[in-house]
């Protein structure tokens, strides 16, 4: 009686708490996690602290320039053109159990929990880092991301780019290059910023340095695949997501040089007898570290990842052949759409090559094909992986799992007995 | 055991068509549609049928592809035997609609793609997968884009292009070209074919003593199945002539039963299950909104048939980018707007929500359908299901719920409409 007497503001109020305090536990658990891992890098600090800074201390995105916030839903959306018109890109896709569950109620069952999560921390409303955004941009890539920019657009200023399901074809890049220019009206609106050649190249400019520091990084890991964890890696390019590029290029930086020079002192993070493994499937969004974490907890050393929170949002530079606005602004579509592997496109067959690439690269021993449950348009290009992997011998294993907890140890089991099969089967004789 | 798919396949449609012929024997013009749709359940038609052009789904305007195309051969999924033939080259949640559609252009009994050129629309996840399968297999497969929002002038911009690359790509295939006066022809027949759906349905709702729900709907989608369409108009129109004649002679009256509007994912022949349910749990469809009646619904208006090829194909394209199926669109105005309609006209007593599994994005939709009804006071009935008959009777005890819940409504309006 007396809790109950005692229980302060009203019940939504105290449901926005729990929200908080239940979503701030499960990111401290995950970041711990991550910070316990053997060989942790002196330089991932600044990374783990943004993720702390968002999903701990609730602070919002780290935008020391104080611009606004766009929020944004897929990889398709070219940072390039939001810091051009004087905003700050926030990539929002959920990975939040605790919002996942309060999205549960709101999207229908079979929905993908990544959407599920976005919703919920939208009718939550209490994570600064969405709220803070004033234009959400939500491209179209597949049926979820359809009615979710529906739902958005109900509660928040929201803009919905139509991505063609082709893209070899000139009026496709045309629809989208036509819907970047939209885009960048809806940009005006927000920052009162026009759109101009010199603010584009300066944009330019700056996310350059960014991939110039990614590519040096993954240059090292093609080098050293097992220089660094996979989950470390991984937690270094979601940090990419909450903080201003000038600033993750700096932390980039000394990121690669303490690799670098570790590298050459011969200290590796992983033992060479490690399974290499490389996961690619559905994104694998903060705190949703659950897979990673695993992989290399049994034992196998995640040395890549193909996976739209990894390197494939920042790794392709914009090919600039015509020095104007417009000129930047094709090389932005093209740079976003052409070589990027979401299976989105009806015909996807660079996501094949570009993993044929990956597994030389990085000596990878097996593949786990990660699939949310409902992420269907991932599913569907488990078969063609199964085959073309199946051709060179290399053991891959499909993992459907949710926002949850509760299969973490039937995951386990399946991802111990890979690594062991490669360990001591196929993957061991190579 | 290749022959005991065959036999469930065909069984399937047999089943159907028999249940159909029973309950309307005494409709002697209905004959003609269970032997159209069951036609295609057969060996031997299967075996021989070689159509030039394929259409997967119904989200291209008719008019393009009759512009292009004098026998376009729709599947529109609705087997359970094509869907279990194509349950290797899906996914595990893929829809029941794309996994049958997948079984009727793959399977290892018949070949009817072989020298056909497949047309479809990518409007969900799963149909841009199928291309993609279908390409693999060494299909020929031509496919258009929808832009998923309707407002701007650059989405019907790149929704016009789409349309006229299309029906040139089918146009080369055929050696039809969208040319003006193909155009036109198309849109006269396929507007006169869409009134011939209207004036059915009006009668059969009239009529709804001789006919039953399952036939009503077979009726409409034999306009997909029938190898001309011409001729399905022939027999709607002596169907029509015969009910109507029913009606004159026999003032039947309808005992009072619940009227219900079906909407969300299309239900196709063979797969009859949701309107035997209701039939058997007392109620009777009121209408059907669907893709398959959303596009039946669309016409050019007469005034506007007269305007230049080029306006015309504005019309087509500003029509069928408002209210093309659900899949493609971020918010679907075009059902939202039919299902008001048909709630105004009809007044039902309930609605019945028919969601497909893996067809997610009509329980999107949803919670708007079940504000309006809400606001309307019409009780809205979820039913989820797949292709496979398992379910029948758990789906039979919350339907016969349903249908009670509705009657006790009806007789407790009508005593206070007495009282008062």
């Amino acid at each position: 009686m007396n809790d109950y007497i005692s229980r302060q503001g009203s019940a939504e109020d105290r449901r926005k708490a729990r929200f908080l305090n239940k979503s701030s536990t499960t990111a401290i658990k995950y970041l711990r996690k991550i910070e316990d891992l053997p060989h942790k890098p002196d330089a991932l600090k600044p990374f783990t602290d943004v993720l702390k800074h968002v999903f701990v201390d609730m602070q919002g995105a780290v935008n020391p320039q104080g611009v606004p916030s766009v929020g944004t839903y897929c990889v398709m959306i070219p940072p390039e053109l939001i810091y051009a018109m004087g905003a700050m890109p926030v990539k929002l896709c959920g990975g939040s159990y605790t919002a996942f569950n309060v999205g549960d109620d709101i999207a229908p069952r079979d929905a993908c929990p990544l959407v599920k999560a976005i919703m919920g921390f939208e009718s939550i409303g209490v994570m600064p880092v969405y709220q803070e955004c004033q234009l959400m941009a939500v491209p179209i890539t597949c049926d979820c991301k359809k009615k979710l920019a529906g739902y958005l657009a109900e509660r928040r200023n929201t803009i919905a780019l139509h991505v063609p399901s082709g893209r070899d074809r000139d009026e496709d890049m045309e629809q989208y290059v036509r819907e970047l220019y939209l885009f960048s009206q809806k940009l005006t609106e927000v920052t009162d910023v026009e759109l101009s050649y010199e603010r584009l190249s300066w944009a330019c400019g700056m996310t350059a340095a960014a991939q110039y520091e990614l590519s040096r990084f993954i240059e090292l890991r093609r080098k050293y695949p097992l220089a660094i964890k996979g989950t470390h890696y991984m937690a270094a390019m979601n940090a990419i997501s909450y903080t201003h590029i000038s600033l993750w290029t700096r932390y980039m930086h000394n990121l690669c040089d303490e690799i670098e020079a570790k590298a050459k002192r011969g200290v590796m993070a992983s033992k060479e007898n490690r399974p290499r493994i490389l996961i690619t499937g559905s994104p694998i969004v903060f705190p949703n570290f659950k897979i990673p974490l695993l992989i290399e907890e049994m034992g196998g050393a995640l040395v890549a990842d193909e996976t739209c929170m990894g390197e494939r949002g920042a790794y392709d530079p914009p090919a600039i052949v015509d020095q104007s606005t417009d000129g930047i602004m094709r090389a932005l579509a093209n740079k976003s759409t052409r070589p990027c592997t979401c299976p989105t496109f009806v015909d996807n067959k660079r996501r094949v090559y570009r993993i044929m690439q990956m597994l030389k690269d990085y000596r990878v021993q097996g593949v786990i094909y990660h699939v949310l449950r409902g992420c269907l348009v991932y599913d569907y290009e488990y078969q063609v992986m199964e085959e073309e992997l199946g051709k060179l011998g290399i053991p891959i294993i499909r993992i459907e799992s949710d926002y949850n907890e509760e299969d973490v140890e039937q995951l386990r089991i399946r991802i111990e007995a890979f690594i062991e099969l490669i360990k001591y089967g196929k993957g061991s004789s190579k | 055991m290749r022959s005991t798919e065959l036999n469930a396949f065909k069984n399937e449609a047999i089943e159907t068509i028999n249940r159909i012929e029973t309950e309307n024997s005494n409709l002697f013009e209905l004959k003609w549609f269970p032997d159209t749709a069951s036609m295609r359940f057969k060996s031997d038609y299967l075996n021989n049928v070689r159509p030039q052009v394929i259409v997967l789904g119904n989200d291209i305007p008719a008019e393009i592809i009759y512009a292009v195309c004098d026998n376009p051969f729709y599947i529109l999924g609705g087997s359970l035997g094509t869907a279990h033939w194509a349950d290797e080259l899906t996914p595990r949640d893929t829809d029941p609609f794309s996994r049958s559609s997948l079984g009727w252009l793959i399977n290892p009994e018949f070949d009817i793609a072989n020298d056909a050129l497949i047309v479809t629309a990518v409007s969900s996840d799963s149909r841009r997968k199928l291309i993609s399968i279908l390409q693999k297999a060494g299909r020929k497969v031509a496919a258009m884009d929808i832009p998923p929002m309707s407002a701007t002038l650059n989405n019907t911009n790149y929704y016009k292009d789409q349309l006229i690359t299309l029906a040139e790509k089918i146009g080369k295939h055929t050696g039809k070209h969208l040319t003006g006066r193909n155009l036109r022809n198309a849109v006269k027949k396929v507007v006169r074919a869409h009134r011939f759906w209207h004036r059915f349905q009006t009668i059969a709702h009239t009529a709804s003593g001789f006919i039953s729900d399952e036939a009503v709907l077979l009726v409409e989608q034999c306009m997909y199945f029938a190898d001309s369409l011409d001729e399905w108009m022939i027999h709607v129109s002596r169907l029509i002539g015969e009910l109507d004649e029913l009606n004159r002679r026999f003032m039947m009256t309808q005992k009072d039963q619940p009227k219900v509007i079906v909407l969300g994912s299309p239900i196709v022949f063979p797969n009859y299950k949701v309107p035997q349910l209701i039939a058997s749990a007392g109620m009777r469809i009121a209408a059907v909104a669907d893709s398959l009646s959303l596009e039946a619904d669309l016409a050019v208006p007469g005034s506007k048939r007269l305007i230049s090829s080029e306006r015309l194909l504005d019309q087509i394209v500003s029509d069928h980018l408002w209210a093309t199926s659900s899949g493609a669109r971020v918010n679907n105005e075009g059902l939202y707007s039919f299902f008001l309609h048909l709630v105004r006209e009809l007044h039902p007593d309930g609605i019945v929500c028919h969601i497909l599994k893996g067809q997610i994005e009509y329980d999107f939709e949803l919670p708007y359908i079940e504000k309006t009804a809400e606001e309307a006071d019409i009780p809205v009935f979820r039913l989820e299901t797949d292709y496979q008959y398992q379910d029948v009777e758990q789906l039979r005890i919350r339907m016969e719920a349903f249908g009670e819940m509705l009657t006790q409504k009806i007789i407790v309006k009508r005593k206070v409409k007495r009282s008062a």
